[in-house]
C-alpha cells in the first residue's frame, strides 16, 4: 500500500472509512436505530430496547466514536471553548463540527432513554412521553425541560395515577 | 359538612384563613382533578420559558412583542383550570369523581393545552393563531380553537350548575363559586365569541397593542372589548372569593349580598362591552 505522503490526504478502508462525511452517515443511522430502539421499546415495554440498548448500547458506541475523532484532530482545530469566536473558530473544522454532532447525538438519545426511565420509575402514565421523545429527538433540552416541566405538573412525581378509594 | 377535602382544610382556614399550607392547597387541588391541577400546574411553568424568549425576541406582532400573547393565554390558562380544579372540591366525592366531571375535565384539560401549545407555537414563528387567515391550514387551526373556547367556558358553566345542584361547604361559597361558575363560563364566552366577530378586540383605534395597560393591554385609542372579556371570565374568581368573605365574616344577608354581587358583575360586563362597542377606551 502506498504509504501517505500527503497529510491531508485521508487513507480509506473499507472497514473503517475515516472521512468525515461518511462517518456523519454512519452516526446519523446508528442513533436513528437508537431511537428506534428507545420508541419500540417504551411501546412495548421492552426494557431490553429501551435502557439496554437506546439507554446505553448506542449512546456509548457514539461517545467512542466522540473521543476517537475528537483524540486525532483536537490538535490541529483552531478556537476553543472560552468565546462564541472560539467556539466558531473550533467548528470551522470539520471534524470537530462532525465531533459536536456526534455529542448531540450520544446525549439526546441517552437523555430520552433517561426520560423513559424516570416516567416509569415514577409510575407515570407512557402517553406523557408522546410529546417528549420526539422533542428531545429534535430539539434535545426541550425536550428534557418539556420532561422536568410535566414531572413538575403532575405531582412531582408523587404516585400519579391517584386511586379514588 | 360531609366532603371529606373540605373537613379537613375547613378547621385550618377557619382557625387561621391564612395559614394553609401550600402543600395542603396543592394536595387538595390534585386530589380534587389530578388532570386539571396538572396541566394548569404546567402552563404555569411555561411562562418561565416564554419569559426568557420575551426577552431575546425583538419580533412584534401588533405593535407588542410576539411573546406577549402566548404568556397571556398560559397564564389566564393557568388560573381558570387551577381555578376551576379548586372550585370542584365543593363537589361531594361521587360527583366530582364522575365519569361526568372527569370527562369535562379532560375535554377542558386537552382544550387549554391545545390552545396554549399552538398560540405558543404560531407567536415563535411571528405568525397569528386567532384571526389567522394566510394559510387553509391555520384558519382551520383557527376554528378549531373557537371549538376549544367553547369547551373551557362551557366546560366551566357546567360544572358552575352541577355546584349549584349538588355544591357542599360553607353555603356562601358554595352560591358563590356556582353563580361564579355559570356566569363567569357564560360571559367569559359571549365576551369571547363577539371579540371572534369583530375581528379582533379593538374597536375604532389603530389595530395595535402597543401603548396598552400593562399586563392586560387594553388599548387607550379606542374602544377595547378586552375588557368584557377579562371582567366576565374572572367572576369564576371574584364571586367565591366574595363568598368565602362572606362566610368568614359570618355575613347575615350573604344570599341577597352574592345575588348583587353576581349582578353588578354582569352589569360591569355588559357596561365595558357597550362601552368597547363605542369606541372609548377605559382608561
Amino acid at each position: 500500500m502506498q504509504c501517505v505522503s500527503n497529510p491531508r490526504q485521508y487513507r480509506r478502508s473499507p472497514l473503517f472509512p475515516a472521512d468525515p462525511d461518511t462517518l456523519f452517515g454512519y452516526a446519523g443511522t446508528t442513533a436513528m436505530a437508537g431511537w428506534l430502539a428507545l420508541a419500540v421499546g417504551v411501546g412495548f415495554r421492552l426494557p431490553l430496547l429501551r435502557d439496554r440498548v437506546a439507554g446505553f448500547v448506542i449512546p456509548v458506541a457514539l461517545a467512542t466514536l466522540y473521543t476517537a475523532i475528537v483524540a486525532v484532530h483536537w490538535w490541529s482545530a483552531e478556537g476553543g471553548f472560552d468565546s462564541l469566536a472560539s467556539v466558531t473558530a473550533l467548528f470551522r473544522s470539520e471534524w470537530m463540527l462532525l465531533a459536536g454532532w456526534i455529542h448531540y447525538l450520544a446525549y439526546d438519545l441517552f437523555i430520552g432513554a433517561w426520560i423513559a426511565r424516570d416516567a416509569e420509575a415514577r409510575g407515570a402514565p407512557r402517553s406523557l412521553l408522546i410529546p417528549v421523545l420526539p422533542l428531545a429527538f429534535l430539539f434535545g433540552p426541550a425536550g428534557f425541560l418539556l420532561w422536568v416541566m410535566i414531572r413538575t405538573a403532575t405531582a412531582a412525581g408523587a404516585a400519579l395515577p391517584v386511586p379514588s378509594r | 359538612m360531609r366532603n371529606p377535602i373540605l373537613a379537613t382544610l375547613a378547621p385550618t382556614v377557619a382557625a387561621r384563613p391564612f395559614a394553609v399550607s401550600i402543600s395542603t392547597a396543592r394536595d387538595a387541588v390534585i386530589a380534587a382533578n389530578p388532570a386539571l391541577a396538572a396541566a394548569g400546574t404546567f402552563l404555569a411553568l411555561a411562562l418561565i420559558p416564554s419569559t426568557l424568549a420575551l426577552g431575546l425576541d425583538d419580533r412584534l406582532l401588533s405593535g407588542v412583542s410576539v411573546w406577549v400573547k402566548p404568556m397571556k393565554f398560559q397564564a389566564s390558562l393557568a388560573v381558570h383550570l387551577l381555578s376551576v380544579a379548586v372550585l370542584l372540591l365543593l363537589l361531594p366525592h361521587a360527583v366530582r369523581r364522575s365519569r361526568q366531571v372527569r370527562w369535562i375535565a379532560a375535554a377542558m384539560t386537552a382544550a387549554a393545552l391545545g390552545e396554549a401549545a399552538y398560540i405558543t407555537l404560531r407567536a415563535a414563528q411571528a405568525a397569528q393563531s386567532h384571526f389567522a387567515s394566510d394559510t387553509t391550514l391555520a384558519i382551520a387551526a383557527y376554528q378549531l380553537m373557537g371549538l376549544g373556547a367553547v369547551i373551557l367556558v362551557g366546560g366551566a358553566a357546567w360544572i358552575g350548575v352541577l355546584v349549584l345542584r349538588h355544591g357542599e361547604g360553607p353555603a356562601p361559597l358554595v352560591l358563590g363559586a356556582g353563580m361564579g361558575l355559570v356566569l363567569g363560563g357564560l360571559l367569559g364566552g359571549v365576551t369571547g365569541f363577539a371579540i371572534s366577530a369583530a375581528g379582533g378586540h379593538w374597536v375604532g383605534g389603530a389595530p395595535s397593542d402597543a401603548g396598552g395597560l400593562p399586563i392586560v393591554g387594553w388599548v387607550r385609542d379606542g374602544g377595547d372589548l378586552g375588557v368584557a372579556h377579562f371582567v366576565g371570565m374572572h367572576l369564576i374568581q371574584g364571586l367565591p372569593a366574595f363568598g368565602l368573605l362572606l362566610w368568614a365574616m359570618s355575613a347575615r344577608h350573604w344570599r341577597a349580598l352574592i345575588l348583587g354581587a353576581a349582578a353588578l358583575g354582569v352589569l360591569v360586563t355588559l357596561g365595558t362591552y357597550v362601552q368597547a362597542a363605542l369606541g372609548r377606551p377605559i382608561w
